[in-house]
């Protein structure tokens, strides 16, 4: 016998699973819902992507990178899923009225379902890496069972940076487009397409400052090299994201709240 | 009992912000975070304050503006209020956007389970209601199209659907139930009902006053932010329709407080509402403001009419101190508009009784425009009403009442155990005969079979008084017709053993048996040479006795009149009952059977079915108490005995009964005659009591 508290609380973590899931569900059937591609269109974007800074960086700019192909398909598959959870969170709280003014809607859900979706993107490229990483002669070693928790990580500080961003375009509803140009930046400002170290060394503690740049390093080192993580840096990358976590939610609240009383 | 929703305090404030505000971080940044700033605040709510309990229905009215959306909001966790407090206790389902949540990309059967999750349910729940979400929403052929090539009404059957079958235990509707056709409609309101049947709380906002005083056990209605009534739903939506229809001809009636005859203040909008087109000028509860239960009342409104009014309807409520309405009639039932000409009147209503309990209630009174629209004057819970009752049980209604068993009173018919034995005087000559006769003997000499109220008491006390006693029995074994399972044995044991000179007699007095159907067979089948004697009464007397009787033990509470007019109904279908099952007890056949007792005449006849006339001594006891000498000697005569008193033995026949109405007794002298003179003519003897 379990107490009642027990079990209405067991059915409330049960049912937040399930919410996640039917919405996680909603998001891929709506994105691909009037596409012929379907679910191939989740690879066709990095993967033209990676043919145009093939072409580029082999034959027009060469740079002295091994293993090319899996190392610029890695980074723009990390980045990809935060950059795209990133620009969608945003609307969230704009675009869902309808939802966030059902009665006891756990508004804080929707930033994770944007995660969570782009998570399951990210998984259904993998296979892809994989063929890479095969064709470019990688042996797979065992620092590849690191890889859920950097994931972990990733979507946490997703998470985390999303709450807050959305509840700034309440405010302000040109926060969207000003992230689109920001993240673009940050897209040639991060090591995707290029090697960290052939960043200038008075450069390199700005490039410290972005959280990404600790994770994708951490990505390469167990996809194509086979080596453990910078352990230091992913440390203080996981401090950074336990605050900015509590503290974004709590704006976020804040700001939903705001909005469907206001419109 | 726990409340679903506790409202206390409640206050909702918004900040109001210049038209250029800036809406973008270019221009905020360019004019400075000053502009920002809200420029006011205003309350969208204030000091709002009720409770709906489970099983009830709010009902929320107000125009745009008033807060209504807001205050179904805070309800159902949407925004967080500056001030107050709102408790709700219970799973919340809602209808406060049209579509809830649906997305019109996605199909029918894809927005339901979304939005049965996003309402509450598991996955699994909802794929378990799935098929019932659809049938209710009638949508079955549409279920896989896409959510766009829905209409606004079917997308509103669905989200209804959807809401109604996530088992809320509070339920908030916004005024979408007026979307959709009225058939579906009408579907809503029953499902509606049926979860305020089963105990959900339901806060419902509508624009349609009728429809809340329809609906709703509570309303409130709001403008700008604040109560101005919240109460009975009748008193509200009319206060509400009045309200609208004097703003149109801008006469909003505000008066100073008046004073009633009884010293109670009326004050607008609170104990009084109405266009006051028409006024009740006084109410009087009459004959007085305190009454005992099941007393009449009479209550009288003067009213007076400064212009003529085409129609108008009379109401008056009888509610409780808590609101909660007991009585409830209007002029209108009885299908008659009342014109009101100028000048002053009075109408009177008379309730014949008012089987209320104990407690304090208000007389509310109400003259209402004749399609109900509006009230032109409504005194709430201004004239008092207090009613006195001896049952102080919490509870409304206090009518005439009794309890009736069916099923054998065991406790109550078993027959009280026996007694005294007295010890048989060895020296009597007789002894040894005696004796033997007193071991072997098990069968009853004799029997007094009736009638009940007849006499048979006395009787029975002369008899004891003259034979010598030597086992008294039990006083009444109804052995024949209520023990008759425990057998001839377990019979003999009970009964009475006395010795006249050298001979026992065995005996008893049950009155019950002469009017009971099986018992002659059944004494014929077990004792076929027993005697009887049967002692009659005039049965008028016999019935007005047997109803005192009845009375003085609590079994009834008719008057007499109509105890003898419901006798008919009280013993419809008894007799053939208590033929058809012999396990069956009657409680009406033993205890209302005031008339049917006294026709002797097919008691008798029964009995002559099994015996023959010799067997019976039929006695009246009205000679018996002019003369009891001769009369008991008859009876001595009768079972072959003699016998000289013991002692004397004085008849107890007090009667501190009242005398019967004489026009009942007459009307009673009547309907007997036909049946006396019949028994008189088949005993070849005078019954006729005359």
């Amino acid at each position: 016998m379990t107490s009642v508290p027990t079990r209405v609380y067991r059915r409330k973590i049960a049912h937040f699973f399930d919410l996640l899931r039917v919405l996680v569900d909603r998001d891929m059937k709506l994105l691909y819902k009037r596409s012929a591609l379907g679910i191939a269109w989740t690879l066709i974007n990095p993967l033209l992507q990676l043919a145009v800074f093939s072409f580029v960086f082999r034959s027009v700019i060469p740079i002295n990178i091994p293993q090319f192909s899996s190392f610029a398909f890695s980074g723009l598959l990390i980045w990809t899923w935060s950059q795209t959870a990133l620009f969608q969170a945003t609307g969230l709280i704009t675009s869902n009225k309808a939802l966030i003014r059902q009665p006891n809607f756990p508004t804080a859900i929707l930033p994770v379902v944007t995660t969570m979706t782009g998570l399951i993107h990210f998984l259904l490229a993998l296979p892809v890496l994989i063929i890479f990483l095969a064709v470019d002669g990688v042996e797979p070693s065992s620092v590849l069972f690191l890889l859920p928790l950097l994931m972990v990580i990733q979507f946490v500080l997703t998470v985390g940076l999303a709450y807050p961003l959305a509840a700034l375009n309440v405010t302000f509803r040109d926060t969207q487009h000003t992230l689109g140009v920001l993240l673009q930046m940050l897209f040639y400002l991060t090591p995707i397409f290029y090697d960290l170290n052939n960043v200038p060394k008075e450069f390199q503690p700005f490039y410290q400052l972005n959280p990404m740049v600790p994770l994708i390093e951490a990505y390469r080192a167990i996809l194509l090299k086979g080596t453990q993580p910078d352990w230091q840096a992913l440390l203080i990358v996981s401090l950074v994201v336990a605050v900015i976590l509590p503290l974004g939610l709590a704006i976020f609240r804040r700001q939903s709240n705001t909005f469907v009383e206001e419109l | 009992m726990r409340q679903a929703i506790v409202v206390k305090g409640l206050g909702k404030r918004f900040n109001r912000y210049s038209a250029d505000r800036p809406y973008t971080i270019m221009e905020a940044a360019l004019s400075g975070w000053g502009r920002m700033k809200p420029q006011a605040r205003f309350w969208a709510l204030r000091d709002i304050n009720f409770t709906v309990s489970p099983g009830e229905m709010l009902g929320i009215l107000g125009k745009n503006g008033a807060g209504k959306s807001t205050l179904l909001q805070l309800l159902g966790g949407i925004g967080t209020p500056e001030e107050g407090t709102i408790k709700v206790n219970g799973r919340i389902g809602g209808l406060l956007d049209l579509g809830a949540g649906f997305h019109s990309d996605l199909t029918g059967r894809e927005n339901v389970l979304v939005g049965a999750v996003v309402a509450g349910l598991t996955r699994r729940e909802a794929a378990r209601r799935f098929d019932d979400i659809v049938e209710f929403a009638e949508l079955k052929q549409f279920i896989d199209s896409p959510m766009r090539t829905y209409s606004t009404g079917m997308q509103m059957r669905l989200a209804f659907s959807v809401a109604v079958h996530t088992d809320p235990e509070v339920l908030l509707i916004d005024e979408y139930l007026s979307v959709g056709d009225v058939a579906f409609q009408t579907k809503c309101l029953n499902r509606i009902a049926e979860f305020k049947t089963q105990g959900c709380a339901i806060v419902l906002i509508s624009h349609s006053a009728t429809q809340i005083q329809k609906m709703c056990d509570r309303a409130l209605w709001l403008k700008s932010g604040e109560i101005v009534a919240y109460g009975e739903p009748e008193v509200v939506a009319g206060q509400y329709l009045s309200e609208m229809r004097s703003e149109t001809e801008k006469r909003t009636p505000m008066r100073p407080p008046e004073v009633t005859s009884t010293g109670s203040q009326l004050r607008v909008n609170e104990n009084r509402f109405g266009s006051l087109e028409v006024e009740i000028t006084d109410v009087k509860v009459l004959p007085d403001e305190e009454i005992n239960s099941g007393d009449a009342i009479t209550i009288e409104i003067h009213y007076s009419v400064p212009k003529p009014i085409g129609a108008a309807i009379f109401g008056v409520v009888i509610s409780r101190e808590d609101g909660q309405s007991c009585f409830e009639t209007n002029t209108n039932q009885m299908g008659r508009l009342l014109p009101l000409a100028e000048g002053k009147g009075t109408i009177r209503l008379h309730v014949d009784r008012l089987d209320l309990g104990n407690g304090q209630y208000y007389v509310n009174a109400g003259i209402y425009e004749k399609s109900w629209a509006y009230a032109y004057d409504y005194h709430w819970h201004v004239y008092p009403l207090y009613v006195r009752s001896t049952v102080h049980q919490k509870t409304i209604l206090c009518p005439p009442y009794r309890w009736e068993f069916q099923g054998k009173m065991q406790v109550a018919d078993l027959p009280e155990p026996a007694t005294k034995t007295h010890a048989l005087n060895k020296n009597n000559p007789g002894y040894a005969k005696i004796s033997t006769q007193l071991k072997n003997k098990q069968q009853p000499d004799f029997l007094i079979i009736g009638a009940q109220k007849c006499g048979t008491e006395p009787l029975s006390g002369y008899l004891a008084n003259h034979l010598q006693m030597i086992k008294e029995g039990s006083r009444e074994i109804h052995f024949f017709e209520l023990n008759f399972e425990r057998g001839v044995e377990w019979y003999s044991k009970q009964l009475t053993r006395s010795v006249a000179g050298e001979k026992v007699l065995l005996w008893e007095t049950t009155p019950y048996y002469i009017y009971h159907p099986l018992v002659a067979e059944r004494v014929y089948k077990c004792f076929p040479n027993v005697k009887l004697i049967v002692m009659l009464r005039n049965p008028v007397k016999r019935a007005w006795l047997h109803y005192n009787l009845e009375v003085a033990i609590g079994c009834e509470k008719l008057e007499f009149e109509k105890a003898i007019a419901s006798e008919p109904d009280r013993l419809k279908g008894e007799i053939e009952k208590i033929k058809a099952d012999e396990g069956y007890y009657s409680f009406n056949h033993q205890h209302y059977s005031y008339l049917s007792r006294g026709i002797y005449v097919e008691q008798i006849k029964n009995w002559l079915d099994y015996f023959p006339r010799e067997q019976l001594l039929i006695l009246k006891i009205e000679d018996f108490l002019a003369n009891p000498g001769q009369v008991f000697s008859e009876v001595l005569d009768f079972l072959d005995i003699t016998a000289s008193a013991i002692k004397e033995y004085e008849i107890n026949n007090i009667e501190d009964y009242s005398k019967m109405p004489p026009e009942i007794e007459q009307q009673l002298t009547d309907y007997f005659k036909p049946y006396n003179q019949e028994l008189s003519d088949l005993l070849k003897e005078d019954f006729t009591w005359s």
